[in-house]
């Protein structure tokens, strides 16, 4: 992500001035000029863990958004298919080629489990609508550890190799990835404990068991301002604006290079109609220009870069290097 | 005193005809869910996800716990009925309930059922209203260590299970670990066992096993002599819970609903975990306990009692630090989250009303549920009445739709009904069901748990000795292992 962040922001803009005028614009843009039409009946958005799961909240709101506002007449509804780290619920989607009303929610382990199992990949073979909220992290220490910053963190973990160890969920996701990057950055060597579900691992750490935790901004502030964690990086490419976050020095300007956040967004059939492609990408930019989208974002410290349109697909590409690259340098690539 | 303000405005809101409307559907929804096999408490509440989202949130949260706790309660008419847990943590329910059930007194383990999991729903939520914080505070000392030790006293337990000799039950508790061996690596995130099988990435749930061991397995044995098996005769008024009876039990209530409460308080053990913790305890207590597997109504007031109080368990750590304990406390803060409410330490302070009026609920959804569930528990009784040759075929309709609903998948019902036919050959062999599935149950706990503590003392096992916590709970397995050596010696020293 730290690569294209400055050009997924200008696309960003185009994105706002091209909801203005939708169904103009968005027909010129793409490189055979469809006119968006809006599937039939009931869209069925697909997704890979239960209710509750991040990319299920994240959804759910747009799709409440896009409800209300009226930007989408069909009814949404949700299909949570769990486990197998999403292969099943990829499996349901990707088996229905060309259905208009079958959409999966995409979240981290589309890219990093065929990378994880050593299966075919299956981001290139769905038609990707738009990827369009971000959650952003913060790495997390007890409130007692002597080291004040991420730095003196990695100084500790220089100094005790495996010593320093930070709790989080299965092997390969995400707090996985995160301190696999620290320790390529750095070239220290930490211990990473897998439990089964964030909820664990958070009371592994708030039991005092562990010196470091990862958590997105939303579930990390809590933890900060009753004193039960204390913040030592953020892993954005700048500060967060906020009162209560501008204080937290992300991890570049403490001299560990790592930008790093979890992409969510939809995935479409396999060999969906161009047409329906263009809506919903007008579908997209519209909710994102939204101000109850914007709010929605703001409220929940959530990262809004609006990827969608021809450079999606490249753009797609992009995130599975990233994740493989990451995945084969902690020894969890299979492919 | 600030506690009980805090309480009487919670009142306030839950007894607003909006309240209580939330709270009956709740408990309704939750009953309904908890009695179908396969749809647990869990996947009702994220069924129900999107209904709240246009609602009040206390309304939504009052109504999503109402599923919560509503379902332990629904989970055991199926289990005692037909041999079927309903949800995951009745399954000792079905056990010695449904031998209750063929004795004609089912009535009875429906109506012990339904009083211990009000008593423990109230004493749970006492405990959740006024020590929540505290409690909280010292659960969060157990930890890998301590969950190991805890899944290590959990397979030694399973020996006593069964009726027969301590060797098969042994055995088929290994076979269960064994089972629960297939999937994913827990710590790596290697597949493993799975022999290429995407379908078994995941490993077997523990539900269609359940569904196949019992209840299928039960079905396949007693249709090969159908007529033999006569209707329940049972007079409607005869159902009831006996005097007796409810002295025996009482006591099991109560030390069932606290071993619930403390199971639930830690994060990630589980209702099965203390149902099943409970059982065992009682079996040690219990005035007859020869009478475990065949039928102890004690020991379905100790587990049911004890999954109640675990649910309500689980909600401390979630109010008070936004741990979600369990999938149904994870479904309940995610829907906090959509309504856009942060849950963590803050939650108590930052949102009393919603906090307290959801204690406040659970007083009244805990008394709806029993005014619910005692007048019917004779009722659901009086179905055994219906001839077996009309009962099997609908109980194995009923298990196969259970199993499907579990995962929406085919594969769960083949799991279901392979294990149906391993259940049959089981009962043949007289080898005994149960050690099996609490090993599946403790398979997960028991390795991971295990693998964690060592990789966070760096692979120093004194970790178990060193924590106070781990410490007492070792001394206990050893205690457990001993005994029966030291008594074998005693009575010859005796002789």
């Amino acid at each position: 992500m730290s690569m294209s962040t400055e050009t997924f922001a200008s696309i960003r803009r185009t994105a706002l001035v091209a909801a203005a005028l939708a169904s103009i614009t968005v027909g010129s843009e793409h490189a055979v000029a469809q006119t968006p039409r809006a599937p039939n009946g009931p869209i069925e958005i697909t997704v890979g863990c239960g209710a509750g799961c991040t990319p299920d909240v994240l959804m759910r709101r747009a799709a409440k958004i896009w409800n209300d506002q009226r930007l989408i007449s069909n009814p949404i509804v949700f299909d949570n298919r769990a486990g197998g780290g999403m292969a099943p619920a990829m499996k349901h989607v990707l088996d229905r080629r060309g259905d208009e009303n079958s959409v999966m929610a995409l979240a981290g382990p589309v890219f990093s489990t065929p990378i994880t199992q050593g299966t075919e990949t299956t981001y290139d073979k769905f038609t990707p609508l738009g990827v369009f909220v971000q959650t952003q992290l913060i790495l997390l220490t007890q409130p007692n550890h002597p080291a004040k910053s991420l730095k003196e963190m990695v100084e500790a973990a220089r100094a005790r190799p495996k010593a320093i160890r930070l709790a989080g969920s299965s092997a390969g996701g995400t707090d996985d990835q995160v301190m696999g990057l620290i320790e390529k950055a750095t070239g220290v060597d930490m211990t990473f404990i897998p439990h089964s579900g964030g909820g664990a691992a958070l009371a592994t750490f708030l039991g005092g068991n562990t010196e470091l935790s990862l958590l997105t901004i939303d579930e990390a502030l809590p933890q900060m301002q009753s004193g039960k964690a204390r913040p030592l990086a953020i892993f954005n490419q700048a500060r967060r604006t906020e009162a209560n976050l501008k204080d937290i020095p992300t991890a570049k300007e403490q001299g560990v290079d790592v930008v790093w956040g979890q992409v969510f967004g939809l995935l479409g059939a396999p060999g969906l109609d161009p047409a329906v492609l263009a809506w919903w990408t007008d579908r997209i930019r519209a909710l994102t220009a939204s101000e109850a989208w914007k709010a929605s974002i703001a409220e929940n410290l959530l990262g809004g870069e609006v990827y969608v349109g021809p450079g999606l697909p490249a753009q797609m590409k992009l995130f599975h290097e990233q994740r493989l690259e990451v995945l084969r340098a902690i020894g969890a690539a299979k492919l | 005193m600030e506690a009980f303000d805090l309480l009487a405005q919670g009142f306030a809101v839950a007894l607003t005809p909006t309240g209580l409307f939330s709270i009956f559907m709740g408990v309704l929804i939750g009953q309904i869910v908890g009695a179908l096999p396969g749809l647990g408490p869990a996947a009702g509440m994220a069924l129900l996800l999107p209904v709240t989202f246009g609602m009040d949130p206390n309304a939504a949260v009052m109504m999503l716990a109402g599923i919560l706790y509503g379902g332990m309660y629904g989970g055991t008419i199926t289990s005692v009925l037909i041999n079927v847990p309903g949800e995951s943590s009745s399954v000792m329910a079905a056990i010695d309930g449904h031998q209750l059930a063929r004795r004609g007194r089912a009535g009875a383990a429906l109506a012990v059922a339904a009083v211990g999991s009000f008593f423990a729903g109230v004493v749970g939520t006492v405990a959740l209203a006024f020590a929540a914080v505290g409690l909280s505070a010292i659960a969060l000392r157990f930890n890998a260590p301590e969950f190991f030790l805890l899944a290590v006293l959990g397979i030694i337990a399973t020996a006593s299970l069964g009726t027969g000799s301590p060797t098969k039950a042994l055995l088929m508790g290994a076979v269960g670990l064994a089972i629960g061996a297939v999937g994913t690596d827990p710590i790596s995130g290697n597949a493993r066992l799975t022999f290429g099988n995407s379908y078994l990435v995941d490993g077997f749930d523990f539900l269609p096993v359940a569904i196949g061991l019992f209840g299928i397995a039960e079905v396949l044995v007693s249709l090969e002599n159908v007529h033999a098996e006569k209707p329940i005769t049972t007079r409607l008024r005869d159902m009831w819970m006996t005097s007796a009876e409810w002295a025996q039990s009482r006591m099991a209530v109560l030390r069932g609903s606290a071993i619930g409460f403390v199971v639930g308080l830690m994060p990630g053990a589980g209702a099965t975990v203390a149902a099943f913790l409970a059982y065992v305890v009682e079996r040690r207590f219990s005035r007859n306990p020869e009478m475990f597997g065949k039928g102890a109504l004690d020991g379905v007031a100790a587990s049911e009692s004890a999954n109640n109080s675990s649910v309500t368990g689980a909600l401390a750590p979630m109010l008070a630090l936004g741990i979600p304990g369990s999938t149904g406390t994870a479904v309940l803060l995610a829907a906090l989250v959509l309504q856009g409410i942060r849950p963590g330490p803050t939650l108590m302070a930052d949102q009393p009303i919603l906090v307290w009026s959801l204690i406040a609920s659970m007083f009244i959804g805990n008394v709806v549920l029993l005014v619910m569930n005692l007048p019917l528990a004779p009722l659901f009784a009086a179905l055994l009445r219906v001839p077996y040759v009309l009962l099997a075929p609908a109980i194995l309709v009923f298990s196969l739709v259970g199993a499907y609903a579990a995962t929406m998948s085919f594969v769960t019902m083949v799991v279901a009904m392979g294990f149906g036919i391993v259940g049959y050959l089981m009962i043949k062999a007289d080898l005994p069901r149960a050690p099996l599935v609490l090993a599946l149950v403790l398979a997960p706990l028991l390795e991971e748990s295990l693998r964690q503590s060592l990789l966070l003392s760096l692979g120093s096992p004194m970790i178990f000795v060193e924590r106070p916590f781990a410490l007492a709970l070792l001394i206990t397995v050893i205690v457990f292992l001993a005994m029966p050596f030291v008594l074998r010696r005693f009575s010859k020293a005796g002789v």
